[in-house]
């Protein structure tokens, strides 16, 4: 047996098995469209910033696959309610994800790996369907001061598409321990949980990706510590990020068909 | 072997750094090779070091400490009139840690024997049902050897710790570093572990003159069969967590054994993880076995865990089953950058321990430093051998 993990817990030999159902997935069913390839560098430390949505964090899986597809293989950082749930934190981290943390990612970043955060975190994939493709706090900045601390280009990611593969509804905050110790709250989906584990899969969405062009954070900021300046660089990039989801929905035109 | 072979030039004679003081004039006055005592040293790890001391040049005389008379531990046939025969460079004393004045006459045997270097082993290879005697022999033992190596005035102390003293958790970085906080989950044998650990640390920096070293080792594998980790992983059916699947390293004792002497030879000071190459999930570990994983969903899992160990059938505490279900990977870049690599990856280890017959539960491997029971090692040396019957 020569199944070999990297140091964080990624399975290749996992990721080459699932490669041709993930590419069924993204082709067939959700139809991905990536706009903006041309900004992955195509080695090298690289830190991407996306929007975060719906019930299942079902961004970080496409966007391993899709970018995987345009020649980079990314490591999203994925908030603790989500690394910590059992199974599917155990999935997540073998097909590439690592548990948000500072230190986890200044030593994926040392590697010389693409590291995409979603700085929504938990707050993205908390809002319900009512308010679908907008924005929320883009954390505390930690991202900006990642990437000042590392000296590591951001690129602005706008992903469309989660929230109608799985659009949370509400959010049964007394029952989420019930199915899994720290599990924040039970999602309620259209699917889930009235068909059972059925109701985990995904609906056939049509996802848009747009990669913007790098953010050189240290022309931006000149001192990390200053922590205004940090916020307001948070708030451009997700400025930006907002601006591009917005032109994405209105490109896709309907979700579904 | 190379990082091994430039050590070994200097030796701990010329690497002690320039002395001063009226205790290092007195020091001064000993010539030749270093003098090394070692406690627990007919434990497991111990009799591992005492064999690489006996044969290493720049080691004059090895001081063995321990509860037990260890003549019978050390070869097969060896008897206590043949000890010093066989052993020439070794003096054994039998030593209580528990005992009360246990520091009084330890600092006697150090002062008589003109120790250099201190090697602290004297901890257990399991958690015990003996709380108080673990607490006695891990915490205060520990407190009085410390006393000892001051009293003393020993240039070298060396300790070994445990990575699992970081404690398991949901929120642990990949990697946990030395100065990651201690956070051991609410077992006693953790918390003396702990506390140990911390001890040592403390009369580090009390005591600038003496080289301190604590070394947190990696999980050991593998080990004598009454060594934890290698008894939970030599059953058919190893309880595991329904959903999760930590990533685990483990280390070989050989290098366990190397890191200490690299450090020691190179006088390093402060705290190091000691770890093997390389890492995988429990379930692989348990694949590569071939052992069945026994699916416990975590909630009934540990009220489970924790009614088997106060009925005492089990020799986990339920504490233990966080260690089948979060990250306490340690990062050993501190002691890398030393110029110490670990020889064994952890494919070769389960190559090994794939070897070892499984062993049944049963009340008669429970470890007892008071009346130890000869344990083969765990490793037949040549190709796969038939279970035991039990």
């Amino acid at each position: 047996m020569t199944t070999t993990f990297d140091a964080f817990g990624k399975d290749p030999a996992l990721l080459e098995a699932l490669a041709p159902r993930l590419d069924a997935l993204l082709d067939q069913w959700f139809r991905v469209a990536l706009e903006g390839a041309e900004h992955l560098p195509a080695g090298g430390r690289a830190l991407l910033v996306a929007n975060h949505g719906g019930a299942l964090p079902w961004d970080a899986v496409v966007l391993i696959a899709a970018l995987a597809r345009a020649g980079r293989q990314v490591r999203p950082l994925v908030e603790d309610g989500v690394m910590t749930a059992p199974f599917l934190g155990t999935f997540l981290n073998r097909v590439g994800c690592v548990r948000a943390s500072q230190d986890n990612a200044t030593r994926l970043l040392d590697r010389g790996e693409a590291c995409l955060v979603f700085p929504e975190g938990m707050l993205g994939l908390a809002k319900t369907w009512r308010r679908r493709h907008q924005l929320q706090r883009f954390g505390r900045g930690g991202f900006v001061r990642l990437a000042l601390r590392t000296d590591t280009p951001l690129l602005p990611v706008a992903v469309v598409g989660a929230e109608e593969t799985a659009p949370l509804l509400g959010r049964i905050e007394a029952l989420g321990r019930l199915f899994a110790d720290g599990l924040p709250y039970l999602p309620i989906t259209p699917t889930f949980p009235w068909l059972g584990p059925l109701g985990l899969l995904p609906l056939p969405a049509r996802w848009h990706i747009r990669i913007g062009a790098p953010i050189d954070a240290r022309a931006v900021v000149r001192d990390e510590g200053d922590a205004v300046a940090v916020n307001d660089l948070a708030g451009v990039v997700r400025d930006r990020i907002q601006r591009d989801v917005v032109d994405l929905v209105a490109r896709r035109g309907s979700a579904w068909w | 072997m190379a990082t091994r072979k430039r050590a070994a030039r200097r030796s701990p004679a010329e690497a002690v750094s320039p002395k001063s003081g009226p205790a290092r004039a007195k020091r001064a006055r000993r010539s030749g090779g270093a003098v090394v005592a070692v406690t627990g040293a007919f434990g497991f790890l111990g009799r591992h070091l005492l064999r690489r001391l006996e044969g290493d040049p720049a080691v004059d005389r090895v001081v063995a400490v321990d509860v037990r008379s260890g003549a019978a531990l050390l070869d097969d046939d060896t008897v206590a009139a043949d000890l010093m025969t066989r052993h020439p460079k070794l003096s054994a004393h039998i030593l209580d840690l528990t005992a009360p004045g246990a520091d009084r006459e330890l600092a006697g045997i150090l002062a008589a024997e003109q120790v250099t270097s201190l090697f602290h082993l004297a901890f257990l290879s399991s958690p015990t049902h003996h709380l108080e005697m673990a607490h006695e022999l891990e915490t205060v033992g520990t407190h009085y050897v410390l006393n000892a190596a001051a009293a003393a005035a020993v240039d070298h102390v060396l300790s070994v710790s445990s990575t699992m003293c970081y404690g398991a958790r949901p929120d642990n970085p990949a990697y946990l570093t030395e100065d990651a906080p201690l956070r051991p989950p609410p077992s006693r044998a953790l918390r003396d572990r702990a506390d140990a650990d911390e001890q040592v640390r403390r009369f580090a920096a009390e005591h600038d003159d003496v080289a301190v070293v604590v070394a947190r080792l990696g999980a050991l594998l593998p080990t004598a069969r009454d060594h934890f980790w290698t008894r939970l992983l030599s059953r058919p059916l190893v309880p595991t967590v329904l959903g999760y699947d930590p990533l685990l390293q483990f280390l070989h004792p050989d290098d366990a054994i190397a890191a200490l002497l690299h450090l020691w030879r190179t006088s390093a000071r402060g705290v190091f993880n000691v770890v093997g190459q390389g890492v995988l999930p429990l379930s692989h570990v348990l694949t590569r076995l071939r052992r069945l994983p026994l699916l416990l969903p975590a909630g009934l899992g540990q009220s489970l865990a924790a009614t088997l160990w106060r009925a005492q059938l089990v020799e986990m505490p339920q504490h233990f089953f966080g260690y089948l279900r979060w990250g306490w990977l340690a990062d050993d870049a501190r002691l890398r950058a030393t110029g110490f690599v670990p020889q064994h990856d952890l494919p070769t280890l389960l190559t090994i321990l794939e070897r070892a017959p499984p062993v049944r539960a049963g009340r008669d491997e429970r470890p007892d430093v008071h009346a130890p029971a000869v344990h083969a090692p765990a490793v037949p040396s040549g190709g796969p051998t038939p279970p035991e019957t039990p």
